[in-house]
């Protein structure tokens, strides 16, 4: 059963483009235990993105406060996202509240985990900034790493 | 934010950009009482200034309905509708009935899908006490399972008709870029079938709400059509006498830059504030609803007219049902035109036009010179012309509840602003209540 990796970002605008940046990475090596999507838009209807999927893996620009290019793991079947971890679309709609939406109405795959890249500026027009860059390259290597084991 | 540029020859350039490109503004409102009187109440919209009527002179004709689509990401149809009809009206073009219906069918979709995204994922919250619509579907999921079953259908019509579900792609003066085939449509109906009933539903339950008392004496204006509810076609009418052509609106509306709003706030000359929307539309066609929506309104006991700006909840669903409805029989007796749209030729003229937006009257005038290019243009959304109408909902609400503490009225005066409109709901996530007593 392939993972469902789920990359969300803004492109064009700065370290929002972190999760895109991480499926581009995760794009250059194909591998059967793996799909990759990109996606710049976070509806309501996240939960269409998983259906009929077991394992799905998400990863995603945040600004909670930390150190830039942080990486943060949560496991949504277990907890729910931090509310301010993520950017708003303009509806005040994110998402913790697309999660929170499908959890409510039992949409939820029998494996959410959902990774952050803590950004630095989120300027329009600008290109990742140097500690997140970095980030997106070890968190390829780490989900690389948890979806195929190398030797496995 | 401003950037400096130097010019060879030692001159400076200034570039200022005073505004960032944001879609939605924050929201504030201001109140001051003295004693038993609200003496001042004011809605600060922080929305940028519309830029767009300066960016499209110089730009050809046939650019508007993609180029404004881009001002609103929940209702470009209506955009794009308004644009295509006035300019149209200018080269002397007119829809045959099978355009007519199609682009009926497109307003179909986004009027479903606006009403439905409103309803039951920003509004219906405050009437069952739930601080946001993730934690109403905990203790509700089959409401919003069928807010989002809704929806699908709605988007489901701006993707196959449209091409795409935000910013549809598939609109030009004209008619369309490509007709669909008459299977395209008919896969849609089992969805939009399962959405009416579930519509029809829904609308019982939202009939079924607390509703704030509030009765306005307010004009309400809307178009007028012969034989349909108004969506693109119409003269200009209200409860207060009005009757015009789209030609003679900027004889009778005017807008105004108030100090304390971004936005330009429309009244009537001579008046002042008016309404528009769907209370406005049901109060003035009511008699045009297919009559599976006038059957909903009048099981849910909706007054003719309607005064309480609170019930347009049930109006929308009223709406969403008609929407529905009319949606499936476009469908069903549709059949592909033999020709594909024609190229309309540049002509030099002005030309106006209204479309009844999800949110109300959406007025468009493009003055275009006899090459096709774009010499003027002018954009008045339904968010601007209701302002001053908010303002005065907000004045009376607040007056027949100043003994409530300030967190029970500043809740109000947030489920108020949302009975107009999406965009300014969003605003009133920061909405900040000041309040001066005396």
């Amino acid at each position: 059963m392939k993972t469902l990796v789920i990359g969300i970002g803004n492109r064009m605008r700065g370290d929002d483009a972190a999760g895109l940046r991480v499926i581009e990475r995760l794009a250059v090596e194909s591998t059967t235990a793996m799909e990759c999507l990109a996606l710049e838009h976070i509806a309501l209807e996240l939960y269409e993105a998983w259906r009929d999927r077991d394992a799905v893996l998400v990863v995603d620009a945040a600004t909670s406060g930390h150190d830039p290019g942080t990486v943060h793991r949560f496991d949504a079947r277990v907890e729910a996202l931090p509310v301010r971890i993520s950017r708003f679309s303009s509806h005040g709609f994110g998402l913790h509240e697309a999660i929170e939406l499908a959890r409510a109405l039992d949409r939820l795959p029998s494996r959410l985990i959902v990774y952050t890249i803590e950004g630095e500026s989120f300027i329009d027009g600008a290109a990742l900034s140097p500690p997140v860059e970095e980030a997106t390259r070890r968190l390829a290597e780490r989900i690389r790493e948890e979806i195929q084991p190398a030797g496995a | 934010m401003s950037a400096e540029k130097e010019a060879g020859g030692g001159d400076t350039r200034r570039i200022r950009v005073d505004y960032l490109s944001r879609v939605e503004g924050e929201g504030a409102f201001y109140v001051k009482i003295n004693g038993a009187e609200v003496e001042q109440a004011e809605l600060r919209i922080f929305e940028p200034p519309r830029f767009f009527e300066g960016f499209l002179r110089g730009r050809s004709f046939l650019e508007p309905p993609d180029i404004t689509a881009r001002i609103c990401g929940i209702c470009p149809v209506a955009y794009q509708m308004s644009a295509v009809h006035a300019l149209e009206a200018i080269v002397g073009f007119r829809p045959d009935a099978t355009l007519r219906a199609l682009r009926r069918l497109l307003y179909c979709g986004e009027w479903i899908e606006s009403h439905a995204l409103h309803v039951f994922f920003l509004h219906a919250p405050d009437f069952l006490g739930f601080p946001d619509a993730m934690t109403m579907a905990k203790t509700y999921p089959e409401l919003v399972g069928d807010g989002l079953a809704i929806k699908k259908a709605g988007n489901a019509i701006v993707a196959r008709l449209g091409g795409r579900e935000i910013h549809p792609i598939n609109v030009r003066l004209g008619g369309f870029y490509r007709f669909p085939r008459r299977e395209e449509l008919r896969e849609l109906l089992p969805n939009l079938r399962d959405a009416l009933g579930r519509a029809e539903d829904a609308s019982t339950r939202v009939a079924g709400f607390e509703f704030p008392h509030l009765e306005r004496d307010v004009e309400f204006v809307g178009l007028r059509h012969h034989s349909d509810y108004p969506m693109n076609e119409g003269r200009i009418v209200s409860n207060r006498g009005l009757d015009i052509d789209v030609e003679d609106y900027d004889e009778h509306f005017v807008e105004e830059h108030l100090r304390h709003s971004h936005a330009l706030q429309s009244r009537i000359r001579e008046r002042g504030a008016y309404l528009c929307g769907p209370l406005a539309r049901f109060n003035l066609s009511y008699d045009r609803l297919r009559p599976r929506a006038r059957e909903l309104a009048d099981a849910a006991r909706l007054e003719r007219p309607c005064r309480n700006p609170f019930k347009s909840i049930v109006v929308r669903m009223v709406e969403v049902v008609h929407a529905l409805d009319e949606a499936i029989a476009i469908i069903d007796s549709y059949q592909v035109p033999e020709a594909p749209s024609v190229a309309l030729s540049a002509r030099a003229g002005t030309g106006r036009a209204c479309t009844e937006a999800p949110r109300g009257l959406l007025y468009h005038r493009y003055r275009i010179d006899a090459q096709g290019t774009i010499e003027d243009a002018k954009i008045v959304p339904p968010t601007s012309q209701n302002q001053r109408a908010m303002e005065e909902d907000l004045v009376e609400l607040v007056s027949a509840r100043l003994d409530l503490d300030d967190t029970a009225l500043r809740a109000a005066c947030e489920q108020a602003i949302r009975n107009y409109d999406p965009c300014i709901s969003c605003a009133t996530h920061f909405l900040r209540l000041h309040i001066e007593r005396r």
